[in-house]
């Protein structure tokens, strides 16, 4: 049997060194930048697509479907810029984990409804054949993106940010 | 900073309604409305209008699972309109346009046919001559003139009607009225206003009982 302090220098050897973290919430600020980019440039190009695809979650009243398939993409695009710069960092990665919430939260509805649509997170959307649906891997990349925002969001101040320059 | 983040988003909603409105082509759709559209969901209107019963089909021409239905019921749907039992409405989407035309075209192409008296041949020849690939850039114009000189559409209208668009906008307006109804994808299948799986209306025997039964006669 190990003592403790052969369990606590165990567990010290496999932390992450503190002066890595700063580096690790970057990657993850750059990462997430990437998504918000990717999901905001290709859902942009067709605003017609974009309101078919909102509307398939038979969620929002008609009122409501074309200023969210419309501004989404625009939202999208403004979380990216301000991850990519580093600026106003951790409210835009709040943001983020938000609006990561509302899209795990309107994919469980549309399963839970047993609807079967595309979930148009990056383009596209509107119906998918019922072997198609890929509700959960839609949930868990979600998920893997929340916890991206979160770190970002709550931990260390990261690297090559705009925001630094404020610090300093 | 949430300040900023508050902004930038609500600045972000404001910008993308306003240019995406402007790009909408739903919003700024000129509709001419075609004679034979007389279905009771706004679409094109084959049959007997005294048929007792309406099959309804959102379509999309460059959809493979709308293609592969037509190889199925299309022998079975032809004998049940010429025997009166059946009128059928086809709704042309463009739900499958990426960054093309290619639904949108088609779809108003077989409303120049109708225009021509030859839309169920024409709509045949588009299933039937269907690419492989959705958005390949197989649907030009010129192809879609070869279907119609292949079903016999020898007037120049037809070209004139193709080339200028004339039922773009209306096909546009039926794709959202089509996805405002509930329509979220091709094929959709209605009988009397009722889906249908597709399953019963691809199988010559489920189609025809389900007829029948609505016709009462089941």
């Amino acid at each position: 049997m190990r003592s403790p302090d052969t369990l606590a220098s165990s567990a010290t050897r496999h932390r992450i060194p503190p002066r890595w973290w700063p580096w690790c919430s970057t990657g993850a600020r750059l990462v997430l930048a990437g998504v918000w980019a990717w999901a905001g440039v290709a859902k942009v190009g067709d605003p017609d697509a974009a309101v078919r695809a909102v509307r398939a979650y038979d969620i929002l009243p008609e009122t409501f479907v074309k200023p969210f398939a419309w501004g989404l993409p625009f939202v999208e695009l403004a979380l990216a810029v301000l991850l990519l710069l580093g600026l106003a960092t951790r409210p835009a990665a709040w943001a983020s984990a938000g609006l990561l919430l509302v899209f795990v939260a309107g994919t469980a509805s549309v399963w839970a409804r047993g609807l079967q649509i595309d979930c148009g997170c990056f383009g596209g959307g509107g119906q998918a054949a019922a072997d198609a649906t890929r509700y959960l891997r839609d949930m868990g990349r979600d998920g893997l993106f929340l916890c991206l925002a979160i770190l970002v969001a709550a931990g260390a101040p990261s690297r090559l940010a705009l925001d630094n320059l404020a610090r300093d | 900073m949430w300040w900023v983040v508050g902004a930038v988003i609500v600045a972000a909603v404001v910008v993308g309604v306003l240019v995406q409105r402007s790009r909408s082509a739903t919003e700024h759709a000129t509709i001419t409305h075609p004679n034979s559209a007389v279905g009771p969901h706004g679409g094109l209107l084959v049959g007997d209008a005294n048929a007792p019963v309406t099959i309804t089909e959102y379509g999309d021409f460059q959809c493979p699972v709308c293609g592969e239905l037509h190889q199925l019921w299309e022998p079975t749907l032809e004998q049940l309109i010429q025997q009166g039992k059946v009128k059928f409405e086809f709704v042309g989407l463009e739900y499958l346009d990426r960054g093309t035309t290619e639904s949108l075209r088609s779809a108003s192409a077989a409303v120049c046919a109708a225009d021509a008296g030859k839309f169920l041949d024409y709509y045949n020849a588009l299933y039937n001559g269907q690419s492989r690939t959705e958005n390949s850039g197989f649907l030009t114009n010129e192809q879609l003139q070869n279907f119609a000189s292949s079903v016999g559409i020898t007037d120049p209208a037809f070209a004139r009607c193709v080339n200028s668009g004339r039922y773009t906008g209306w096909v546009t307006k039926n794709t959202d009225a089509a996805s405002q109804r509930g329509v979220t994808g091709t094929p959709t299948v209605l009988l009397n206003g009722k889906v249908i799986s597709n399953s019963v209306a691809a199988d010559p025997a489920g189609l025809t009982d389900a007829v029948n039964h609505a016709a009462g006669q089941g």
